[in-house]
């Protein structure tokens, strides 16, 4: 698989992920060589595979209990005011 | 008072000494930091030492003293990886994105440890979100390897390992995503395993792919490790993906050996590898006869694709993962006041490491569209293939035997600059990952001072054939797994 | 022109007691910022989403009341995408792909005779609240408040097959109804509710109006909206394919400010929560559970107590209005009388108040007030009179006809009623009357006797002297 350098800056942004020219430059290259090792994949005959996932009985799932946080979960903010965190601006 | 190396010994006799009142836990717990500030400077195994295990190793001593009971690891020093969270210590991940951070709760398996007297002594190096295989990827610093410092001590869990072969800790917990326990165990010298897919609680550990990971012990001995892992199996509220089973003690049968059990080496794990790893392997397979086991060798025709398919699910997963560290909530702060938001996220995430960013973009391209299909669906269904053929295995074999790595310990640097190379030394762990089967690595013998590991898979939930195996084995070899 | 809408519902899921991955309160609102929050719904590194199992129950209760199919095994997906109320930057969601289905789809619900296709039925969770001190173009930050993050959705998306605005109206009033009758969801709370609308015009592009804060407002948009696409057709300029906002105070459809781009969620299965298998048992069970829907209920006024489908209906429009005229049939046995007052009189109060909860009356006063008129104790005059002050009051009609005769009758309607009374009883003074303009007093003495002495005596003898008038020629 061929990948441009276009791609690569998209995907760089999808990710909110700043890379200058250089950065590009080598990550283009290494990602398209990595993903031509993904496509071996192509080499094997899937169709009749279906994916087996693990089912649990809904029952096991989490009773609709509501709890107290003991945690002191604010203690890991640092920009906050008024008791709101502090996020950059939206325009 | 007894004499006995604390630094080299057993948890188990160490354990033994404590609750007798023969060893002083905080004579212990000392002699613990001080031989880590004499080594450290050599192997750089810590991000950060726990100021409290003094006062904790004090508790001990006076809970024996009063007669209390006293749990399975009490006083037991235990090195934490930095990946899984200590409500009173930073947990890092060796990311810049999370140097100080300080997570508000215990994961699971530290509270389940601590409960049992275990004194968590530090947090240990990993590679940046424990994605590498040499730790040379923390962005604090390289964890060395301990038999030749020149060396990596591989990764991701490569602190763990080299604390436990320094003597800077008796057990230690590694995390496995794709060999991450097992590696630098191998390339170490000591013991890791990887339990079975949801034996082991995985809340508090900081994901990278959270599918194909685990908790796991890592240990000097085998018998420190059936120990450890009967302290922290189970099924965890806080944790959807752990099964429903019973606790064992996995000590309690440990020495029934190997005799009349079917084992299988796998050829496609074993051909392309280093001739010493090969050779040893072999020599490992023949003890395995001699003990009485049937050996055979097998074939695995779809684990040529299991890399392919164990990095697209890694990284699918890890770029998702990894999209909360925006600078936000938590960790990095880079002052978000005036800037545009996608302006600052860009900021803040450009302080990733490049093994980090490059994945991140990888799983981000092979989930996008268009791709899904043609990656991240293939790479599943693949998975359940491996999945498929590993099960007609082991309707026929008890246990697998391969080697961990395929090659010995290198220089450190000396793969840094070609991401897929590197990942192709990861041929053979993540098998085990993509099915979430157990597997243990042992040390099996030193080549040219250089340690190679032995790998043994077994079934879902058989940890206790796999100790039992790794048992007899390490019964009858004679391999350092400390070097003091 | 042929218009095709169609709808992207938003319901929280405000019957929980615990949000839909962790066990912070369900309710948020009127707390302190950030005060109901956990690690698990900050996102914190190393949490795991922890599924309810009764929201499981209540989606698939409503799947079920919309006619959807059910897959055996439930899995959630992981809808990527950043934005500052995401605390993990993506939403655990529920995917319509690769064979895999949402807890609901391909259902059907019929309204005012009219049927409306159910694309799909999803579980997610919300995002947190952003807040802007001084508008979001000037401010030099954002602030975020979390405590709604992680709170149960249900997402229902219907196939574009609305043609009029009049219609979704009618289609909502039936969801609402609905999930008033499960219990799921209480549409009155703020931001309970929220729409997006997607309409096109036949071989036009499509446009969407997002996140409509009431189901009140929809029609009202979509009017707007589509009066402005049919001006444009007229004045020859091309509908663009845009996302538009309902500025509800301006009463206008606005074009989104933020220019969308093409956004790449990046879906895929979420590892942290396994496959739910459902099986028939539950299914079974809920279907046992499952309490009387608006539908049924309508056609059992209907067959039991004789109502006409008009009346059922306004009466099965809002739960709370039905059960209350249940309520009030237990206390007085007179369906048709009892409902006439809810379709009409009463209904007038109900709307101003947003809800018959938030009167003060009670079916023990709708089942007096109607006995009272029954009994011909007092006018249906009256009784509207009565209804005035009781619902704003709560005092028993039977406290306020006290009352009423305790205070002079300066009524008109009322007194012309005592007035006709008295004439028709007192037929000889009467005759006198036509005669003698004496006699007038009389009859104005036993007015004001048999209301003892309430009756205003200037506007009784107006109205007497009008209908001896009125008599004799
Ligand atoms: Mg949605
Ligand atoms: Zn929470």
């Amino acid at each position: 698989m061929m990948v441009s350098k276009e791609e690569v800056k998209h995907l760089a942004w999808l990710a909110r992920i700043e890379l200058d020219d250089k950065e590009l430059e080598v990550y283009t290259k290494q990602v398209e060589q990595i993903i031509s090792y993904f496509d071996t994949l192509d080499k094997i005959s899937l169709e009749d595979i279906h994916i087996s996932q693990r089912s649990v009985p809904y029952s096991k799932f989490r009773d609709d209990v509501p709890k107290e946080s003991t945690d002191n979960v604010l203690s890991v903010v640092k920009n906050s005011k008024e008791k709101f965190v502090k996020a950059p601006k939206m325009a | 008072m007894i004499t006995m190396d604390l630094l080299t010994s057993s948890a188990a006799d160490i354990v033994t000494q404590i609750k007798k009142g023969y060893v002083s836990t905080e004579e212990y717990i000392a002699k613990i930091f001080d031989h880590i500030k004499k080594v450290e400077s050599n192997v750089h195994a810590y991000i950060s030492l726990n100021d409290l295990a003094i006062e904790r190793a004090r508790e001990v001593d006076s809970a024996v003293k009063r007669g209390e009971k006293l749990g399975k690891l009490a006083g037991i020093a235990i090195a934490v990886k930095d990946n899984i969270c200590t409500s009173n210590m930073k947990t890092t991940c060796a990311s810049k994105i999370l140097e100080h951070y300080i997570p508000p709760y215990n994961a699971t398996v530290i509270e389940m440890l601590e409960r049992e007297g275990a004194i968590i002594i530090g947090k240990t190096n990993l590679d940046e979100f424990a994605m590498g295989t040499t730790t040379e990827f923390s962005r604090f610093k390289e964890t060395r390897n301990p038999w030749d410092i020149e060396r990596v001590p591989g990764g991701s869990s490569g602190g763990s390992a080299a604390s436990l072969a320094a003597g800077e800790t008796t057990l230690a917990l590694g995390s496995d995503t794709g060999g991450s326990i097992r590696c630098p165990a191998s390339f170490c010298s000591v013991v890791g395993l990887k339990p079975t897919y949801g034996l082991v609680s995985r809340f508090g550990l900081v994901s990278f792919a959270n599918s194909l990971e685990l908790i796991g012990p890592m240990c000097r001995s085998v018998y420190d490790t059936a120990l450890m892992l009967n302290c922290i199996t189970g099924r965890d509220s806080m944790d959807h993906t752990t099964l429903d089973v019973d606790t064992k003690d996995y000590t309690a049968t440990i020495t029934q050996g190997v005799k009349g059990l079917k084992i299988g080496l796998v050829r496609e794990m074993i051909s392309d590898v280093d001739e010493h790893v090969s050779k040893t392997i072999h020599d490992a397979a023949s003890k395995f006869e001699s003990l009485g086991a049937n050996l055979n060798e097998v074939s695995i025709d779809s684990l040529q694709y299991a890399l392919a398919s164990y990095y697209t699910i890694a990284m699918a997963e890890a770029s998702s993962n990894l999209a909360r560290y925006d600078g936000v909530r938590y960790g990095i702060d880079m002052g978000p006041e005036g800037f545009e938001w996608n302006s600052y996220y860009t900021k803040v995430r450009s302080n990733f490491g490049d093994v980090v960013k490059r994945r991140i973009i990888i799983g981000t391209y092979v989930l996008s569209s268009g791709y899904y299909g043609k990656y991240y669906l293939k790479a599943q269904k693949v998975r359940t293939l491996i999945k498929q053929e590993f099960a007609s295995l082991f309707k026929t074999y008890d246990l697998l035997i391969a080697p961990t790595m395929p090659i010995l310990p290198f220089k450190i640097g000396e793969k840094t600059m070609d991401p897929l190379h590197m990942y192709m030394t990861d041929i053979d762990t993540v098998a085990a990952n993509l099915i979430g089967i157990p597997s243990i690595s042992i040390p099996c013998a030193f080549t040219d001072g250089l340690p190679i590991g032995l790998q043994i898979m077994g079934d879902h939930l058989s940890e206790e054939l796999l100790i039992r195996a790794a048992y007899a084995f390490e019964e009858i070899t004679d391999v350092k797994k400390v070097i003091v | 022109m042929k218009i095709n809408i169609g709808l992207e519902i938003h319901c929280q899921m405000t019957g929980l007691k615990s949000k839909l991955f962790c066990s912070c309160e369900a309710d948020y609102r009127g707390k302190q910022p950030n005060g109901n929050i956990c690690p698990i719904c900050l996102g914190l590194p190393g949490t795991l989403p922890l599924l309810n199992k009764k929201a499981l129950e209540n989606a698939l209760m409503l799947s079920l009341a919309l006619n959807c199919k059910i897959p055996d095994v439930v899995s959630f997906y992981r809808k990527n995408y950043f934005y500052p109320d995401l605390p993990k930057n993506f939403q655990i969601t529920q995917y319509n792909s690769y064979q895999i289905s949402s807890i609901g789809s391909g259902g059907t619900v019929e309204f005012d005779h009219k049927k409306v296709r159910i694309r799909r039925i999803q579980l997610e969770e919300d995002p947190g609240r952003l807040v802007y001190e001084s508008g979001i173009a000037t401010s030099n930050y954002t602030l975020v408040d979390y405590n709604r993050a992680g709170v149960a959705l249900m997402e229902i998306v219907t196939e574009p097959d609305f043609d009029d605005p009049k219609d979704v109206k009618l289609f909502l009033n039936k969801l609402v109804s609905v999930l008033e009758h499960l219990g799921t969801c209480d549409t009155k709370l703020d931001g309970a509710v929220r729409c997006d609308v997607n309409i096109s015009q036949e071989n036009k592009k499509k446009v969407e109006i997002k996140n409509v804060g009431s189901f009140k407002e929809v029609e009202k948009a979509l009017v707007f909206e589509i009066s402005r696409q049919k001006s444009f057709g007229i004045k020859g300029i091309e509908v663009k394919s845009e996302t538009r906002h309902w500025d509800d105070i301006r009463r206008i459809t606005i074009q989104s400010r933020t220019k969308e781009e093409e956004q790449d969620y990046r879906y895929f299965p979420e590892p942290d929560i396994p496959a739910a298998y459902l099986g028939n048992e539950l299914i079974n069970s809920l279907t046992k559970q499952m309490p009387e829907l608006p539908d049924a209920r309508k056609s059992r006024f209907v067959e039991n107590f004789g109502l006409s489908e008009q009346n059922a209906q306004i009466l099965i429009d809002e739960k709370d209005t039905a059960d209350f005229f249940e309520e009030s049939l237990k206390l007085y046995d007179d369906a048709k009388e009892i409902s006439n007052w809810f379709v009409t009189d009463l209904k007038v109060f109900i709307n101003e108040a947003n809800g018959i909860r938030s009167l003060k009356i009670k079916p023990s006063h709708i089942a007096e007030l109607v006995k009272l008129v029954n009994q011909s104790t007092i006018s249906r005059n009256t009784a509207k009179q009565i209804l005035q002050q009781i619902v704003k009051s709560g005092e028993m009609p039977s406290v306020v006809m006290n009352n009423l005769k305790a205070t002079k009758i300066s009524n008109e309607e009322a007194l012309i009623q005592i007035v006709d009374d008295v004439f028709a009883k007192e037929t000889i003074a009467v005759r006198d009357a036509l005669k003698n303009e004496k006699a007038i007093n009389f009859l104005l003495g036993k007015v004001i006797q048999s209301t003892r002495g309430r009756a205003d005596p200037k506007l009784t003898t107006e109205l007497i002297r009008k209908k001896i008038a009125s008599i004799s020629t």
